[in-house]
């Protein structure tokens, strides 16, 4: 089966919710497990908090996620046209994050990691970051 | 009975007007599951606040928690936290970050952070992030206290 779609929303946290619950029923049709379907609301909802806290500083923007289904794997990429990562490396470190005093973990890139397949991120610093992250779903044994 | 007829039947209308109010009904009840909700209570006894928190918990939501569970930590004498997430649907690394921020908040007054009634998906993300090294992690509320006087040396 194939599919795509393309979402494009303003860098406001409270679109977070809506992001993940789309990128969630875009799946659907793949009959996931209620596991999986976690899996990817949780390094969905990482991705685009990502954009909206360090891309966009918070101020206004656009996010665009695109997801797109080849057979039974699932691949979305949340794209900002924010500040961009200097160090890609030392952001994807755990527990780092580059905002100390703004109560968060820095455990956003190893969520993703381990909730996803593949995780890809490229920057531009001044231009903006894309994240593609893919994860091939179980095959339905029913 | 051709269409039109039927549909200026008081039958017809009858029965439009009860499936819309059953469907509202049951789209209202889904929403209103998963929509954001958080009910502050002090209890004197533990000197503690218990949260109960309803809906997902993101970037969005954990900064209201914050601040309400800030806001109650100065207006009372409460020195613990305690949050009941028996309802919480989902959580992501924003809601890891607010707990840690409440644990800076309590052991900096004396106190502790309880967390309980989790569901799997939060559970494996606070188990990801070693979450329990810092709070203490139970299924109930009791429990959480009982491990809670323990750490403090209070025989219960």
């Amino acid at each position: 089966m194939k599919n795509e779609m393309k979402l494009i929303i303003p860098s406001c946290s409270e679109n977070e919710r809506f992001a993940r619950t789309v990128c969630a029923a875009f799946l659907l049709e793949l009959d996931p497990t209620l596991e999986e379907l976690s899996e990817i609301k949780t390094a969905v909802s990482e991705a685009v908090t990502n954009a909206i806290i360090h891309g966009y500083n918070s101020c206004d923007g656009q996010v665009e996620i695109t997801g797109e289904i080849t057979d039974r794997t699932v691949t979305y990429t949340i794209k900002d046209n924010g500040c961009g990562i200097e160090d890609i490396e030392k952001a994807r470190e755990p527990l780092y994050t580059g905002k100390p005093d703004g109560e968060r973990s820095g455990m956003g890139f190893s969520i993703m990691e381990a909730f996803m397949d593949t995780l890809m991120v490229e920057s531009t610093p001044g231009k903006g970051t894309a994240i593609t992250m893919s994860k091939r779903l179980s095959d339905n044994v029913r | 009975m051709s269409d039109t007829f039927f549909r200026s039947t008081k039958a017809y209308k009858f029965h439009q007007r009860t499936f819309i109010s059953v469907r509202r009904k049951m789209v209202l009840e889904a929403l209103e599951r998963i929509r954001f909700k958080m009910e502050v209570t002090y209890i004197p006894k533990h000197r503690l606040i218990l949260v109960r928190v309803t809906g997902e918990i993101d970037h969005h939501s954990a900064e209201s928690i914050r601040r309400v569970t800030e806001k109650e930590i100065r207006r009372t004498s409460a020195i613990n936290i305690a949050f009941d997430f028996g309802s919480v649907t989902f959580m992501d690394s924003s809601g890891i970050g607010m707990i840690i921020g409440r644990y800076k908040t309590a052991s900096s007054l004396g106190g502790s952070v309880i967390v309980f009634d989790a569901n799997e998906q939060v559970m494996r993300l606070m188990d990801m992030s070693g979450l329990s090294r810092l709070v203490i992690i139970s299924d109930t509320m009791q429990k959480g206290i009982t491990a809670m006087k323990k750490l403090r040396g209070v025989n219960v």
